[in-house]
């Protein structure tokens, strides 16, 4: 992995516009292809682009402070998150969407474990990424948009279409699963 | 979730892995973002471009020359660059190129620089046939010329029209003169430090006797090329050319001895 790689893609003395300018260069393919995953309306897809371009412009201090190789992640993620609000607004349901919530999931594991006595300074991170991908991909898109993203609560909540009390409801949700699928699958290690 | 520090904890173990997730995501899309599959219209990305605020580059025409002459000048630099090193290592073949060059592109006008080196090299590889010479450099103007191994000067004051002097080869004892028109006809006159060229044999293969300046000449004709030798002093001189005896006859009378 080159070194160019994890500095963040933004350097000194650069302003907010040419920084920008420099997004759209490097990544303005990568964002047009994954808007047209989506859509195959022209102009829905359009707006998706724009919009994405807007969030970036929104969320910009977080973006100009990612390293070179999250940045892809990231804006992907913007992508993906406006094209689901954009297929909510039009009352279609998204091939990825945010409504696939299994309310008996913690009754789905064989054996049910208590999360209570865990010690989470211990956790191997690499074995709880692995536990996040198995997430269903509504609670990864979730947890993207909060932790990948940054975005505010009111700003996930405004994408999902719902309120933010239930926001944090499937937020919470989310992370319990996520930590339960990684304690499930490595109590026998400890 | 107990207490505050481990909430705390835990929305720190998220963000680092939910960060982790990012980087094995952008590795994927890296890969992916080489083979696009749709590709945006012009009109479309001058739509994001203004919303972003870049603005179409005006043509600059000073600078777009500047570039242009900073090309232009590189390319001159390499191409000197280029032709000293080949003059370095192949000095000769660089000279002769250039000769035949200049005598191809003027016909009127012929130069030759002879120098004392030895060849080192194959010249044929350059496809410039030049037999080696020992003498000092010579220039040469139309029907001016010496001849290299006496420092004898010589002029021709009769050329059938349209030739002119396009090659010298001094290989001693022999300085050979070519000359040429356009339509590519030879004249070569031969000039030898030594007067035992015309043997018996020669003297039966001749068609006529002449008389070149009161010497005697040798004429032969041979599938249509001219051949007359004459000696001189110390020195036997060839005409040889696709021209009629009476012509080769005139070149030969119009050489004088300055």
């Amino acid at each position: 992995m080159s070194i160019a790689r994890l500095m963040p893609l933004s350097v000194d003395g650069e302003d907010d516009q040419q920084f920008m300018e420099r997004i759209y260069k490097e990544f303005n393919l990568l964002i047009y292809n994954h808007a047209c995953r989506y859509f195959n309306d022209q102009d829905q897809i359009d707006d998706v682009v724009q919009q994405s371009y807007l969030k970036m412009m929104k969320y910009l201090p977080k973006l100009r402070s990612l390293e070179r190789n999250i940045l892809p992640g990231y804006i992907v993620n913007v992508v993906k998150s406006v094209a689901i609000d954009q297929l909510r607004k039009n009352h279609r349901k998204p091939s990825v969407n945010f409504s696939e919530f299994e309310d008996n999931f913690e009754e789905s594991f064989v054996n049910p474990i208590s999360l209570e006595d865990e010690d989470w300074e211990k956790v191997n991170i690499r074995q709880f990424v692995q536990a996040l991908l198995k997430l269903p991909e509504s609670d990864q898109n979730i947890l993207k948009a909060k932790y990948i993203l940054e975005w505010s609560n009111k700003d996930i909540a405004g994408m999902l279409g719902i309120k933010e009390n239930a926001l944090r409801v499937r937020l919470h949700r989310a992370k319990l699963k996520a930590l339960a699928i990684y304690k499930n699958e490595h109590q026998d290690e400890r | 979730m107990k207490d505050k520090y481990e909430n705390e904890r835990i929305e720190q173990l998220f963000r680092a892995a939910m960060l982790e997730v990012a980087k094995i995501e952008s590795e994927k899309l890296e890969q992916e973002a080489l083979n696009p599959a749709f590709l945006p219209s012009k009109k479309f990305n001058r739509k994001i471009e203004r919303m972003i605020g870049i603005k179409a580059e005006k043509r600059n025409w000073k600078l777009s020359f500047q570039k242009l002459y900073a090309g232009y000048n590189r390319l001159a630099g390499w191409v000197v660059i280029a032709v000293f090193l080949i003059y370095l290592f192949f000095p000769r073949a660089i000279q002769n190129l250039l000769s035949v060059r200049l005598i191809e592109n003027n016909p009127g006008y012929a130069q030759l620089v002879l120098s004392q080196t030895n060849y080192p090299y194959d010249l044929q590889l350059f496809g410039i046939t030049q037999i080696p010479v020992q003498n000092e450099a010579v220039t040469v103007y139309n029907t001016n010329f010496e001849v290299a191994f006496a420092s004898d000067s010589y002029q021709l004051s009769y050329l059938p029209e349209g030739f002119s002097l396009v090659r010298i080869e001094n290989n001693y004892p022999v300085s050979t003169f070519r000359f040429q028109n356009t339509s590519r006809k030879i004249l070569a006159l031969e000039i030898y430090d030594s007067v035992d060229l015309i043997d018996f044999e020669q003297e039966m293969k001749a068609n006529s006797i002449e008389y070149v300046n009161d010497k005697v000449a040798v004429f032969s004709l041979n599938d249509g090329e001219s051949n007359l030798i004459w000696t001189e002093g110390n020195r036997t001189f060839i005409v040889n050319a696709n021209l009629p005896k009476e012509e080769v006859l005139k070149v030969a009378q119009g050489i004088k001895n300055n």
